[in-house]
């Protein structure tokens, strides 16, 4: 029941993809949040894994972008979607605006729109702690959450199973409940 | 045991049920309460999920994430596609049912479910037992997208056909019905653009396997969201495709070409077909994934698929049982049972030109139905050729619209001219119309005539398109394609077919009809238009009014009549380019005769028909008549016309020749570089005839080995060639055929090049012409060598059965191909039908000895013939009747006797068998010595010495070779062509009998080169390096303190070196 899994591919980490490709990522993401973010219709916003598909497509149209770099791809828009949230919850502001509940942050929608700008910045900076401790569920929290990868697709970017993914999924998802504290 | 991390102990205590959680932990933290207590807090967290990154992927509203959506109440998640999730949902009214809901990923504009809309209508359509109904369609309230689709439980095909063990028959049947399905949805305009295992699903009804297609048209309908999403661009539905698997995808969908057809389905159909069969599907998923985009376009549209019987073949035994078990057979008659029909109609369904897969996936189900009843199939070995025949046969009408037009109005224009004379009997004006058709002849340039129909080709197609509004860009991009499609067809045979049939056909017509009153003006004309014919390459046009031209002279002027002569004259080189020397013979002897007597014999008319007399000796092998012939001829012209004069190299050229035949190479070779030398003129006539020259040049060289100045030689003219005459001209291709050769010999040859110079050759000169022949073996051992030994087979099998008329000339072609193919039967397991194959050439020859026997290209012939008496094992009974017949035949000194020994002996020794070697050299040896032949003979004594040494008569051999090699040491002229291998075998024998410095000595005064030790230049042949390396180790061990000089060591890592 409890043997290892085979699988050791190295977890994808933001500040190792290619500096390049997160920069074009994140113009183009960049751009079509502004656009979605300015008075949509409430829950179509900043849907991640839409706006990663389109953004992918656009990038993707007239240029040879390796199969293999997909999870390059991939990575480098969970880094583009991570820095266009913390963007914009800097341009919001830092200060508390009153009791939200962590619980309605389902997605990176309710995040951008979540009441605490602050809120955005404190997630990253758990992530990134838990990067420090374990490395692969970090990897996967940025997939699912920043890029808006499903649990399969996620599997098939880092090369591991789809029921380690879940699980480092659900460990990553409990270790940063409890790394940010029940009230915040 | 490492020490298990927080994840892992989480993970782990997970997956236990909660109450044993704690013991567990117990014992896995080993006493460390610190990281047992942080495992048990993030379970706790874990239990009270309060919806934290819950990640929703469908309810963005925030809400439940199972709810409804339109009439459709979700039940459960189903799966997720490359567009949306699909989920288990029930429909209460009209019809209360279960039924699978795809919904869209993110959210669209509103004017895209207009779209969307129109689409899924189209796909209501669709009413086949095969297909997945689509019952609705729409967006809901909030602008999600949805498709109601028909509730499948299957198991993809190919999963269904493994787990149930299914023969190849029933994966077929099942196949078939597929395919119908999809041929309902294609007559409904509905293409389903992603089939793959995960779409084709096999649910099982009353005990039957049932498929069920689902998702068709559903990425176009999809697609049609995305479009909007995507603001319009017209290719993003296809480039959309490429998010999902490539490996099913057809080259142009990758391609995202934007005019998809019912073809793509069939590809799609033919890799389900291919991985039905093989397990596997034609490019591996790994290898397109690891690809990129650019990548992946190439791989389909360039790369073969592997057949799947060859697929099946390469797996590693184990694989290839364990694929064989699940298809309830075993491996070999699974191979037998893919091998041919089934090869070929999954080639068909992949090819990347769309036009040759099925037109229809009914008549690829008709095809798989005709397999399994047994009968013959539609899908064929693919040949390259098909495809150009297909672009020429779409465009011939343009090509020769231009072209035509121009044609007609120039044989109309002489034939206008020749009426017009008809009544007048005024001799000026026959000769002025005589001169307009010289002067029009002359001006004929087949390779111009073809570079403007490819212009006027373009042209058209570029008005064309400027009709349909094409961009600039398009136009360029159709361009390139067009040219590319093109770029196999020769304008110039284009132009010579149409110069054949819309200005030589009525120009004949016009003089036959019109100037029977007036014979001499029309053999006049008739010779001028045969000598243009034979120019352009049309021998056979060409004939008939070439005799008619003589035959009239002949009844109208003087035996001696300078036309008369000129009309033998050319009808005699008509006859020998057209490899029928014998009957030029007469021709050129009544010219150069008739000449002799008018004119004189240094005259240089005479000269030239003294030479075409030389030529036509040597086309009929009698060389010493012919070198006698061509030494008179060059003395007489260097001292009437001067060395400057043309004559003088070409006859130069041509003696050459005749000496390499008699493989006097030493001589030859000064005498064809000096006639290359003297060349000079730098009309494209010269330029074409300086490099026959370095042909020959090239392959003088070759036989005193291989080295890689002579291949750059040959490099070097047969690129000269194409620029004189063009990649299509039948002498250029002569010279690129050689190039191609040579590489092959040495392993170096290109299969793409190879296939490339066959078709040119089978095009421009026909499948029968000599260089076609070689050309297409060329290619069959190529075929061999690269280890398609099924192709090759096929590829000779069919060479061998073309009908073909008994053609002692060319005899010798059949011999090789059979030679051929007996080499691939045996390398294919198949030694018995090889047997039987040499068997049957043998039995052939002898039966109509009396045909190959005259004047055929004897050495050719010859060589094949015995390699096939060689390689029969029946000892030597067919080598008796053989040399039998040849005595009967020849005299016993005749060269071709004492040439057909010697090459029965050189076999036998390399079959070890010393004895009968023996027998068979001293018969010859004798008879040679007692004729006084003496490069014959030296070369009988050799192969008795090789003979002797090989049965360990070292003593007798040694005297044997002591006089062969002091024979050439004197200057024989047949010196180089045996030295090497016997100097050799000798200086082996030597060693052999102790007396190693002797031996050393012989080495070292026959193989100077030697002495500088390994090169890169000089490449001998591998034994001759190994028989050095035997001496001098013999050398070693007899002699351990002596100074040896030459040593083993170098000679061994050259050996290394080499592999």
């Amino acid at each position: 029941m409890s043997h290892p899994e085979p699988e050791e591919s190295a977890p994808i980490r933001g500040s190792e993809v290619g500096s390049h490709l997160v920069e074009l990522v994140y113009e183009q993401l960049r751009k079509v949040a502004q656009l979605r973010m300015q008075g949509e219709r409430q829950g179509h916003t900043l849907q991640a894994t839409a706006l990663v598909h389109e953004v992918y497509l656009k990038l993707a149209e007239g240029r040879a972008v390796p199969w293999s770099a997909r999870k390059e791809f991939y990575a480098a828009a969970a880094e583009a979607m991570r820095r266009v949230l913390i963007d914009h919850a800097r341009m919001r502001g830092t200060a508390k605006r009153g009791g939200a509940r962590r619980r309605e942050v389902l997605n990176v929608a309710d995040l951008a729109q979540h009441d605490d700008p602050s809120f955005a910045l404190a997630l990253d900076d758990a992530i990134g702690r838990l990067e420090r401790e374990e490395p692969r569920a970090a990897a996967v929290v940025r997939l699912r959450f920043y890029a808006g990868l499903s649990v399969e697709e996620t599997a098939e970017t880092l090369g591991q199973s789809r029921r380690t993914t879940l699980r480092d999924w659900e460990f990553a998802r409990a270790w940063l409940r409890d790394a940010l504290g029940e009230g915040c | 045991m490492a020490e298990k991390t927080l994840r892992d102990l989480f993970a782990e205590a997970l997956e236990l049920p909660s109450r044993e959680r704690e013991s567990y932990l117990q014992r896995a933290c080993r006493g460390n309460d610190e990281l047992r207590a942080r495992v048990l807090r993030l379970l706790e967290v874990h239990e009270r999920d309060d919806g934290f990154l819950a990640l929703p992927e469908l309810a963005s509203e925030g809400t439940a994430e199972l709810g409804s959506i339109g009439p459709y109440t979700l039940l459960g998640r189903l799966g997720e596609g490359g567009f949306g999730a699909v989920y288990l949902a029930r429909q209460e009214r009209p019809v209360r049912r279960e039924l699978a809901l795809k919904i869209l990923k993110g959210g669209v504009e509103e004017q895209a479910i207009a779209r969307f809309e129109i689409e899924q209508r189209a796909l209501a359509l669709m009413d086949h037992p095969c297909i997945a109904r689509v019952f609705d369609g729409g967006a809901d309230e909030s602008g999600r997208p949805y498709l109601a689709l028909e509730l499948v439980r299957g198991q993809p095909i190919t999963k269904y056909a493994d787990q149930r063990g299914l023969d190849v028959r029933a994966r077929l049947e099942l196949l078939v019905a597929v395919c119908h399905g999809v041929h309902h949805a294609h007559q409904k305009g509905v293409l389903h653009r992603d089939l793959k295992p995960a779409n084709v699903l096999i649910a099982e009804q009353d005990g039957r396997p049932a498929p069920k297609i689902i998702d068709f048209g559903i990425a176009k309908a999809f697609g049609a969201l995305r479009e909007r999403a995507l603001g319009d661009s017209p290719v993003a539905t296809e480039r959309h495709q490429l998010l999902g698997t490539p490996q099913y995808m057809s080259p142009e969908q990758a391609a995202s070409s934007p005019d998809l057809d019912t073809r793509t389905d069939i590809y799609s159909l033919g890799v389900l077909l291919y991985e039905l069969l093989t397990g596997a599907t034609p490019f591996e998923a790994e290898r397109l994934r690891a690809a990129s985009l650019t990548e992946v376009q190439r791989i389909l549209r360039e790369e073969e698929p592997v057949r799947p019987s060859l697929r099946v073949a390469e797996l590693a035994p184990q694989a290839r049982r364990a694929l064989a078990e699940a298809r309830g057979t075993d491996a070999p008659r699974l191979a037998r049972a893919l091998r041919g029909d089934l090869d070929w109609i999954a080639l068909k369904c992949l090819d990347a030109d769309r036009t040759r897969r099925y037109d229809s996936a009914s008549a690829l189900a008709l095809d798989l139905e005709r397999h399994l009843a047994g009968e013959p199939v539609l899908a064929a070995p693919p040949s390259r050729a098909y495809r150009l025949r297909k672009f020429y046969r779409r465009h011939r009408v343009e090509v020769f619209a231009g072209g035509a037009v121009l044609l007609a109005l120039l044989a109309g224009a002489i034939a206008t001219a020749i009426f017009a004379v008809r009544a007048s009997r005024r001799a000026e004006e026959t000769r002025q119309v005589a001169e307009v058709q010289q002067e029009v002849l002359a001006k004929l340039d087949a390779l111009q005539m073809g570079q403007e129909l490819r212009q006027q080709f373009f042209e058209q197609a570029r008005r064309a398109w400027q009709l349909d509004d094409k961009s600039a860009v398009e136009m360029s991009e159709l361009e390139r394609k067009l040219e590319e499609a093109i770029a196999e067809i020769c304008f110039t045979t284009l132009a010579l077919q149409a110069l054949k049939g819309n200005l030589f056909k009525p120009l004949r017509d016009s003089i036959e009809k019109g100037l029977s009153e007036r014979p001499l003006v029309k053999a006049r004309l008739l010779h001028h238009l045969a000598v243009k014919m034979r120019r352009l390459g049309l021998f056979d046009d060409a004939l008939q009014p070439q005799l008619d031209a003589v035959r009239i002279y002949e009844q109208h002027l003087a035996p001696d009549h300078g036309d008369l002569l000129e009309a033998h004259h050319q009808l005699a080189e008509l006859y020998v380019l057209r490899l029928e020397p014998a009957r030029a013979e007469p021709h050129v002897r009544r010219a150069h005769e008739g000449r002799r007597g008018a004119l004189g014999l240094d005259d240089e008319r005479t000269l030239e028909s003294a030479l075409l007399l030389g030529r036509t000796l040597w086309r009929q092998h009698r060389l010493e008549a012919a070198e006698a012939q061509l030494r008179e001829t060059l003395a007489r012209a260097c001292a009437a016309l001067g060395e400057r004069h043309a004559l003088v190299p070409h006859a130069r050229w041509r003696l050459s020749q005749v000496l390499q035949g008699q493989r006097r190479t030493e001589e030859a070779l000064p005498l064809a570089l000096q006639a290359l030398a003297a060349l000079e003129g730098t009309d494209r006539e010269s330029r074409v005839i300086r490099q026959q020259v370095a042909g020959t040049v090239a392959s003088l060289q070759e036989l005193r080995g291989w080295s890689k100045d002579s291949e750059r030689r040959w490099e070097r003219s047969s690129m000269e060639m194409i620029r004189c005459v063009g990649r299509v001209h039948r002498d250029s291709l002569y010279q690129q055929l050689r190039l191609e050769h040579m590489r092959q010999l040495r392993g170096a040859a290109s299969g793409p090049r190879i296939s490339e110079l066959t078709s040119r050759c089978r095009r421009v000169l026909g499948d029968d012409h000599s260089d076609s022949q070689a050309a297409i073996r060329l290619q069959a051992s190529w075929l061999a060598s690269s280890g398609a030994l099924g192709d090759a087979e096929q590829l000779l099998r069919a060479l061998m059965s073309r009908e073909r008329p008994l053609d002692p000339e060319r005899l010798w072609e059949v011999q090789l191909l059979a030679l051929q193919l007996a080499d691939v039967l045996v390398q294919r397991d198949r030694a018995d039908l090889a047997q039987a194959l040499h068997r049957e050439q043998i039995e052939r020859a002898l039966r109509h000895s009396e045909a190959w026997m005259g004047e055929v290209r004897f050495p050719a012939f010859f060589v094949s013939l015995c390699a096939h008496l060689n390689a029969i094992k029946d000892d030597g009974a067919m080598r008796e009747r053989f040399l039998r017949a040849l005595r009967e035949r020849y005299p016993a000194e005749d060269r071709r006797l004492l040439e057909a020994q010697a090459h029965i002996a050189s076999h036998l020794l390399g079959q070890e068998r010393f004895d009968a070697a023996e027998r068979v050299a001293r018969e010859a040896l004798a008879a040679a010595a007692s004729a006084g032949r003496e490069a014959e003979a030296l070369e009988l004594r050799a192969l008795l010495a090789d003979a002797l040494a090989g049965s360990g008569r070292l003593a007798e051999a040694r005297l044997e070779y002591e006089r062969v090699h002091r024979a050439a040491r004197d200057g024989s002229s047949a010196k180089l062509a045996i030295e090497m291998p016997h100097a050799l075998g000798y200086a082996l024998c030597l060693g052999g009998l102790g007396e190693h410095a002797e031996a050393e000595r012989v080495l070292r005064e026959s193989f100077p080169a030697f002495e500088a030790g390994p090169s890169a230049e000089l490449r001998p042949r591998r034994e001759v390096v190994e028989a050095l390396i035997a001496i001098c180790e013999a050398r070693e061990r007899a002699e351990p303190a002596g100074d040896h000089g030459l040593r083993a060591e170098p000679w061994k890592a050259l050996l290394a070196l080499e592999g």
